[in-house]
């Protein structure tokens, strides 16, 4: 029993994407649910568009001189892996700790996996130095899921066929696509003109109601900001406030987990801080961890026990393993309106409008110039942040060099009021190795639970692939004629687009979780955040982690 | 801290050591202070706290910023968008890191140090000239250019942030930059 005098069919640790399609689907069925989100319950009416309360300041997220994470890198110089702390100039990776996590906060850029991205190593083979494996399930077993999200979470968008679209179970999405900008007319006549295919991406972002939340309303300051009217696919808002209403769903806020405590088989309780500090007990059947890959990881690890001296059901030593990003880069290029006319100028200048446009026409590569057929990966272009603070603070640099004074003045001027800023992004797979993962630091945070130490070593490949993505992208940026064009591939991971660290597969000696994302050595224990990914696939992973949760719900109900 | 700052203001003025349009100008900033943190609500903490903006570091810093960041005619100075406030509450506001704010407060003794190092006088009675020299000089060292970033971010905070924090009066930034906030706009300070 625990200190609400009630043992729950189902705990889920976390609120995100990983755990709104359980809650949401148990609750459905009658059963009992209990979540622990570490963070606070905002509803639409609490969010804003402050840029200093969301972008500038840990309103959503912990404060760093509190729970902090290391990070390791190479250092060529040294011939080291250096530590640093993400108190001081070490990245950090909370991306948003409030009911619904991180999807309250993602600009929602919905894209599928495809078929061969569930069978890498047979498709391509391996890679020297990467743990490439295929998914113990193909992408068909998966496809109903991510049919289910499109209609119930929301997915806005509009099929456009193309030689690698995915096999789809509908013709369409049930949401019409969001209303674009000028701009997107614009990068349609470059693709045509090149002789790319230029396609409409997909968002979960839904354009017209859904039950009791509204359609977008074109805010402009959507990506890293909560949503005001709930269109945004937010678990939160999608699936949450639904689970809730059944009666059987129960969401304890400011709820801080640090252990699960277990026997050689089987949790057997979780052990977590409320809100005032008081170190509590939660019990129920199953268990689902599922708040955000690296912290996943350190709470599994957390829970070592004499049972399980490694954390819990690490026998094969594979736990925080694999731990993936998002390889690629970005880069942008500014469209200035004194290249246009007046009324077209007035038209790429308006705020609100989405580009929503991508290109996956080198998803696989086939070109001698590259070497053997490989994995490439997306291209999504976007307008810039319309964070005035944020680009003033971009503008004050002129290549290397600060501007200030007058000068700095003038740049200002002619950034916002001549310039729009049009942006690309690169995703291609950040393949598994040895050298990225995520083990437990000796320093520990203010709960005194042993902090996330994440090793953040990449393949050399991953660079290669987005290399080769950035030079097709440059052709598409000097067709539309931007001026300042820039770019960059980076080893650095994107801190918000992790995966990885509890791989799923069929062999329990070779990964954590089996296929249906329940642990190998531990009988009630399911891990349904992007941890059980084995490779990422060269997207952003929100839709899949959604999918993937749909699915193992469905496992989790029928054994409870 | 506030009752802390009026006592240091008074007592420099009846010392002799701020003229009469110092003490003014101190004490519209108090006033202008006192303005933002009652529109703040509780949400900073006004209790006792190690890193502050001292009379003698607000000072450098105003003449500082206001090299930076120059009022014209056709657009804002720190004046006229809070900024020097602003600064004071970025000091005790608990989202702001202490690593932050130890960048701000350093850096100002440390551009005073350069100055005195280099022309035996506080940046404030440098030339334009030498003001030039001195902080294009800094910008080329590591903690200088960190520190000219960092204050010049929170300035464009004042600049282009919401005006529920005291900042941006009458939206003059975003009016000056022809910028269209978006909606709903906050309701207060981080709120």
């Amino acid at each position: 029993m625990n200190s609400l005098g009630e043992e729950y069919d189902v705990c889920i640790v976390g609120s995100g994407a990983g755990a709104g399609p359980v809650a949401y689907e148990l609750s459905k069925a009658g059963k009992s649910v209990l979540i622990l989100e570490k963070g606070k319950w905002y509803s639409e009416k609490d969010f804003s568009k402050d840029e200093i309360k969301t972008c500038r300041r840990d309103i959503y997220t912990p404060k760093l001189n509190e729970e902090f994470h290391l990070s390791e890198r190479y250092s060529e110089e040294s011939q080291k892996w250096e530590s640093k702390s993400s108190k001081k100039f070490g990245p950090s990776f909370w991306n948003g700790n409030c009911v619904g996590g991180s999807t309250n906060f993602m600009a929602a850029y919905f894209y599928r996996l495809k078929p061969k991205d569930f069978r890498l190593k047979s498709e391509f083979g391996e890679v020297k130095g990467a743990n490439v494996v295929d998914w113990p399930i193909s992408y068909e077993e998966l496809e109903p899921y991510y049919a289910k999200v499109e209609s119930l979470v929301g997915v806005s968008g509009r099929v456009k066929k193309h030689p690698n679209l995915e096999p789809r179970s509908t013709s369409d999405f049930p949401f019409p696509p969001l209303a674009e900008s000028i701009v997107s007319e614009l990068i349609d006549k470059a693709a045509f003109d090149l002789g790319f295919n230029s396609l409409p991406v997909s968002r979960g972002i839904i354009s017209k109601s859904l039950n009791k939340r509204s359609p977008c309303y074109y805010s402009n300051y959507c990506g890293s900001y909560g949503c005001s009217s709930g269109a945004k696919g937010s678990s939160r808002a999608a699936l949450l406030n639904s689970a809730v209403e059944t009666g059987n769903c129960r969401i304890l806020t400011e709820s801080q987990v640090y252990k699960l405590n277990s026997d050689k088989k089987k949790v057997t309780s979780i052990s977590y801080y409320d809100k005032f500090g008081n170190s509590k007990k939660a019990r129920a059947k199953q268990y689902v961890v599922a708040c955000q890959a690296i912290e996943t990881s350190r709470l599994l690890l957390n829970s070592s026990n004499s049972f399980h001296p490694n954390g819990i059901g690490n026998s094969s030593g594979q736990l925080g393993k694999n731990l993936l990003f998002s390889a690629g880069g970005s880069g942008g290029g500014e469209l200035n309106v004194k290249d246009f006319s007046n009324e077209i100028a007035k038209k790429i200048m308006q705020p609100g409008l989405f580009i929503n446009r991508g290109f996956q026409d080198w998803y696989y590569i086939n070109d001698k110039s590259f070497g053997a057929k490989a994995k490439g990966g997306t291209i999504d272009f976007l307008f810039e942040h319309a964070n005035p603070i944020r680009r003033a603070s971009s503008a004050k640099w002129e290549g290397s060099r600060l501007l200030w004074g007058k000068e700095l003045k003038r740049k200002l001027e002619d950034d916002f009021i001549n310039k729009r800023h049009i942006r690309f992004e690169i995703f291609n797979d950040w393949l598994p190795t040895d050298n990225c993962y995520v083990s437990l630091g000796e320093k520990k945070d203010k709960w005194g639970s042993k902090v996330a130490k994440v090793r953040l070593g990449y393949h050399k490949h991953d660079l290669k692939v987005a290399s080769y993505l950035e030079k097709q992208t440059l052709k598409i940026m000097e067709k539309l004629k931007l001026h300042n064009v820039y770019s960059s591939i980076s080893p650095n991971p994107p801190t918000n687009l992790i995966a990885g660290g509890c791989r799923f597969g069929d062999n329990p000696k070779t990964s954590y979780l089996d296929r249906d994302c329940k642990a190998h050595f531990i009988d009630n224990l399911y891990v349904t955040d992007g941890s059980f990914m084995p490779t990422g696939g060269s997207v952003p992973y929100t839709w899949t982690i959604y999918a993937n949760s749909f699915r193992v719900a469905e496992v989790i109900k029928g054994g409870v | 801290m506030m009752q802390n700052l009026k006592s240091e203001i008074v007592q420099s003025f009846i010392e002799g050591k701020i003229d009469r349009r110092s003490f003014l100008s101190a004490s519209f900033k108090l006033f202008a202070i006192t303005s933002i943190s009652s529109a703040l609500g509780c949400f900073y903490t006004l209790s006792q706290h190690k890193l502050v903006l001292s009379q003698e570091k607000e000072n450098s810093l105003y003449h500082i910023l206001n090299f930076l960041f120059p009022k014209e005619k056709h657009s804002p100075g720190i004046d006229e968008i809070n900024t020097i406030p602003y600064f004071h509450l970025i000091l005790i506001d608990q989202h702001v890191s202490d690593f932050d704010k130890k960048i701000i407060l350093n850096g100002i003794t440390w551009l005073e140090e350069e100055c005195l190092l280099e022309y035996q006088k506080t940046f404030f009675n440098l030339s334009l000239k030498e003001k030039e020299k001195i902080i294009n000089k800094v910008s080329k060292v590591v903690w200088g250019e960190n520190w000219i970033a960092k204050i010049l971010n929170f300035t464009f905070e004042s600049l282009l942030g919401d005006p529920a924090y005291g900042i941006n009066v009458n939206e003059i930034g975003w009016k000056w930059l022809n910028h269209k906030p978006g909606y709903p706009r906050a309701k207060g300070a981080h709120k």
